[in-house]
């Protein structure tokens, strides 16, 4: 039996060490055919739907090395019998912890200064550092990942805020922080975190309007998706200063295109998707994915499914 | 006492300085150095040296002050053996100078400046620079004092382990703000992020130097929002280069502002800062007023509250 790779900065001696037990060999390779392909692993880049039954019909599952499954298409491998796999939780504490780090590198403006020094200027009076103890974070958004945040916040003093649509007021207060509506998160925040996932309901919440009802001193912090965000209206909120600044971890393409607008905008931090990094966390994502086939191989339900046979 | 106060600090704000100085006999001018029999005090910023030569220049010379915390820009053995009485600024920029070091800690394990570049260089994804877990890391801190127990509090905060070098301070109170007490070569040799918190003295001038560079693990960083004089420069530049540590954020320079062909602007891995980890807003004017005011109650005839070293004369 092979399980076949379409990633190749998948490492392969792990997955074998993890899958081959199972009774599978992990092999790299762009073509997903063949009478004993019984799993393949995948990545955001790599779409995978029901056709590919065709090629390989006995295939049991297949499993992303990402917790976004936008490239699989899990109702119709599941219709046909595969189980459909993704990770999750892999890189919560990378997240949170590159959130928090980028809402303080705002306020103390870290890397702005830098950037002065090398034009030839000294003294913080161009980009004015100020304090993190006693400021407002706003997090709209109450998952796994915003709870972190919310934690890292209101564990260094800062006044937390939370906006979401699913969390109670007891819980949000448990975490260190208080519910209230997004529009008074916006409009009372030194710092907007956005730690939600898109939907139809969040697709685009930060607009125009709500950009507008920020502080002209507020800056904005999204390690979560640019969908969430009208790159339009923010690089003009940006451009007209009417926010303090950004910094920005997801673009609406990546990687960043030469001639991306967001290059130009002013007072603004580029991440190229690095939030969720570590070693460990970079380990995680292959490994756990790994497991759920070797699981499947052997007869047992896997743990992070998306959609399983029947 | 009657004559004049010179601010060495062309930056010095002005306002409120005449208010503060009413019906006290002194004129207040700015110089580029203090000269003249009329010269009772002298106003610094740390940029700005106050050496026993002015002694010679200012023979009525009856104090000497610099708005920052740190003193080592104040002779202050020659000026107190000559009388002249030695001020400073504690305590005004605690939380932001321990903030400041904590957000470039935090940038510098997570690789936010190096990702920043790398993505206007026109490169993407996270893997050159591997950014790492804050949580869980290891921040040794050089110096115990106000700063380094509230860079402490904020390291524990982000779930850092935290452990501290500071030969005068008692192991229980290093354990007291939860951190492990160790010596400077432990912590040098095991921390992820090494950040100097100690006041510049003969003592610690060098105290980073090319012994303590190679002790440090390949993969830890340095952050300095102390004194450039802490550390050899010239061996931390050789370090960098060398890739003998992963990288540095200085918040300080042996001259400031830098010159023109200041050797650090082209050191790899390295983060620089203007001199900016005490500025808030509500700090910003703080050392300045304290400052002038602590001069009005030594005009006054009243003991200053920063006064450095009893005098007598």
């Amino acid at each position: 039996m092979r399980v076949v790779c379409i990633d190749d900065t998948w490492p392969l001696d792990r997955a074998n060490a993890i899958i081959g037990p199972a009774g599978a060999e992990v092999v790299f390779s762009r073509e997903i055919a063949g009478d004993d392909v019984v799993g393949v692993l995948t990545y955001p880049g790599g779409p995978i739907d029901a056709t590919v039954l065709e090629r390989a019909p006995n295939l049991q599952v297949v499993a992303t090395c990402s917790t976004g499954h936008d490239h699989l298409d899990a109702a119709g491998l599941a219709a046909r019998g595969v189980w459909c796999c993704r990770v999750t939780h892999f890189c919560d504490d990378e997240v949170a912890d590159h959130t928090i780090g980028l809402a303080i590198a705002c306020l103390r403006g870290i890397v702005m200064l830098d950037r002065l020094v090398r034009d030839g200027t000294w003294w913080p009076y161009p980009q004015p550092p100020r304090p993190v103890t006693g400021s407002v974070l706003g997090v709209i958004g109450f998952g796994a990942i915003g709870r972190g945040v919310v934690a890292r916040g209101a564990a260094l003093g800062m006044e937390v805020l939370v906006a979401s649509e699913h969390a109670t007021p007891d819980e949000v207060a448990a975490a260190g922080g208080r519910l209230v509506g997004r529009d008074e998160l916006l409009g009372t925040s030194d710092v907007v975190c956005l730690m939600t996932s898109v939907t139809d309901a969040t697709r685009g919440m930060l607009d125009a309007a709500a950009l507008a009802r920020m502080r002209p001193d507020a800056y904005l912090v999204n390690t979560a998706r640019a969908a969430l965000v009208d790159h339009d209206a923010l690089g003009a909120a940006l451009l007209g200063g009417r926010i303090a600044g950004a910094a920005l971890d997801a673009l609406p393409v990546e990687p960043a295109p030469p001639d991306a607008p967001e290059r130009d905008w002013p007072r603004t931090i580029l991440q190229p998707h690095a939030a969720w990094y570590s070693a460990e966390s970079d380990r995680r994502s292959f490994d756990d994915a790994a497991e759920d086939v070797a699981r499947v191989l052997r007869g047992e339900r896997p743990v992070s499914f998306l959609r399983g046979p029947g | 006492m009657s004559g004049r106060v010179i601010l060495l600090d062309p930056l010095w704000p002005m306002d409120g300085v005449e208010d503060a100085l009413a019906g006290l006999d002194v004129e207040v001018e700015k110089a580029d150095s203090a000269a003249g029999d009329d010269v009772v005090a002298v106003l610094a910023a740390p940029e700005q040296e106050v050496r026993a030569d002015v002694l010679g220049r200012c023979p009525n010379l009856r104090l000497a002050g610099t708005c920052s915390t740190g003193y080592d820009n104040l002779d202050v053995d020659a000026l107190s053996a000559a009388g002249v009485a030695c001020l400073h600024v504690g305590g005004y920029c605690d939380e932001e100078v321990a903030e400041h070091a904590i957000a470039l800690a935090t940038g510098l394990l997570r690789g936010t400046h190096r990702l920043d570049r790398h993505v206007r260089d026109g490169g993407w994804w996270p893997y050159p620079m591997e950014p790492r877990r804050v949580r869980g890391s290891l921040l040794g801190i050089v110096g115990f004092g106000a700063i380094g127990r509230l860079v402490a509090a904020l390291a524990l905060a982000n779930g850092m382990r935290v452990q501290a070098a500071d030969a005068f301070v008692v192991d229980a109170e290093v354990r007291a703000h939860g951190a492990e007490p160790v010596a400077l070569d432990t912590l040098l040799g095991t921390s992820d992020v090494v950040t100097l918190h100690a006041p510049l003295l003969e003592g610690t001038r060098h105290l980073i130097d090319a012994d303590a560079l190679a002790r440090m693990r390949p993969d830890a960083y340095l952050v300095n929002c102390a004194r450039a004089g802490l550390v050899d420069h010239a061996a931390l530049g050789a370090a960098l280069a060398a890739r003998t540590i992963a990288g540095a954020a200085l918040d300080v320079l042996p001259v400031e502002p830098p010159p023109p062909g200041e050797t650090a602007l082209g050191w790899p891995n390295l983060v620089l800062q203007p001199h900016a980890a005490w500025y808030s807003p509500e700090a910003s004017l703080a050392p300045y007023r304290r400052q002038i005011d602590d001069l009005a109650r030594f005009l006054r005839g009243e003991r200053p509250q920063g006064l450095i070293r009893e005098v007598t004369r």
